[in-house]
């Protein structure tokens, strides 16, 4: 992917990640049991509750892909500018990719897991 | 300020030293200057040069903003010393030291020929599609007052060095082109009379060259004619996505 692309991606997730914060934050006040995550001594379960609203779970994961692209790739430029040269770039690039792709992977994994205990 | 034997204000002026043919050659010396109103902190330095220490060496010509060459670090702050007077400093001790992230090599005096380099890297002429009529022309090319107005201040540049001295990201990322190179690339492509278009931005679209700048805007704040290449980077970026 270009550098051109992929720091216009990083301004558009900037912005994606106020929206997807403000939406997520206001399904947990407004649409989902949010009180109930508040007796988790009482119940269990009832953290695991608030991941049954599909509107809550789908913009965590918006959020969780948003928050690696934008985190990392500022990491990555971060560490592009602590050093120059042609393998260093390449290998930062890679392993930067890498450990953002799994984190993606491993969050979803852990949404989906929630979602389906929240359902019962 | 303290008085001297004559009356005259007093201030100090701590100076760092470097000779690269010492050994241990690097390190500040301290002068007592005296002061008139009025005076600059280059006539402080010339003072010294001539009546204190001569083996001093430092960059200067014009002495009245124009040249550009005397440009230093003037109490933590990239400034002209031809541009600085000691009184606005309202210190007792005056620290100069040469510009940052350009390589010094004697006392004040630094290389300029990285800077000169990235400058020249952005083509700062006017680029025309014909150019045996840019070469041999004998038609005037006309400028509306708005079209002037897109890259007039930018024009103002005297090449002094101290935005690229007191940008952040050139002291970690030396591929960076810097302020000053990015602001004259962007006067260059405002100009309604330059055809470079597309060709003029096709080299910024790697990782080092724009795209790196985080807009700490300090090349603005210190510009000694007004020029915000800050603001000229922002412009050059938007130019980037939408045509480049």
């Amino acid at each position: 992917m270009k550098e051109k692309t992929v720091m216009l991606l990083h301004y558009i997730t900037g912005l994606g990640i106020i929206v997807a914060g403000g939406i997520h934050l206001a399904t947990v006040f407004l649409l989902s049991p949010y009180h109930l995550s508040m007796e988790f001594d009482n119940n269990p379960f009832a953290v695991l509750s608030v991941y049954r609203n599909i509107l809550l779970a789908g913009t965590l994961e918006v959020l969780l892909v948003l928050v690696a692209f934008h985190g990392f790739n500022g990491l990555r430029v971060v560490l592009q500018e602590l050093y120059q040269g042609k393998t260093y770039t390449k290998a930062v690039n890679i392993i930067v990719s890498v450990v953002a792709v799994a984190l993606v992977v491993y969050g979803t994994r852990t949404i989906l897991i929630a979602h389906q205990l929240g359902q019962g | 300020m303290d008085r001297g034997e004559k009356g005259l204000q007093e201030v100090k002026f701590k100076v760092f030293r470097y000779d690269p043919d010492k050994k241990d050659g690097k390190g500040f010396q301290t002068y007592t200057v005296p002061v008139s109103k009025g005076m600059t902190v280059l006539q402080g330095l010339m003072y010294i040069k001539e009546k204190l220490d001569q083996t001093l060496s430092m960059r200067f010509s014009c002495r009245m903003a124009t040249c550009g060459s005397c440009g230093m670090t003037i109490n933590g702050l990239p400034r002209l010393a031809c541009y600085t007077l000691i009184q606005e400093l309202k210190t007792r001790t005056i620290v100069v030291e040469p510009l940052r992230n350009f390589p010094v090599i004697k006392d004040l005096a630094t290389d300029f020929e990285e800077f000169f380099s990235k400058h020249r890297s952005v083509n700062p002429y006017l680029i025309r599609i014909d150019t045996h009529e840019q070469e041999k022309s004998n038609v005037s090319y006309t400028q509306s007052d708005e079209e002037v107005e897109k890259y007039l201040q930018f024009a103002y540049c005297i090449k002094c060095g101290l935005c690229y001295a007191a940008c952040p990201v050139v002291a970690t990322d030396k591929q960076f082109l810097g302020p000053q190179a990015l602001a004259q690339l962007y006067r260059y492509l405002a100009d309604s009379r330059d055809e470079g278009g597309e060709e003029r931005l096709r080299p910024l679209s790697d990782g080092h060259s724009l795209l790196r700048c985080h807009f700490a805007a300090s090349c603005s704040q210190v510009c000694p004619k007004g020029v915000d290449p800050a603001l000229a980077i922002q412009l050059l970026r938007r130019e980037l996505f939408l045509r480049g």
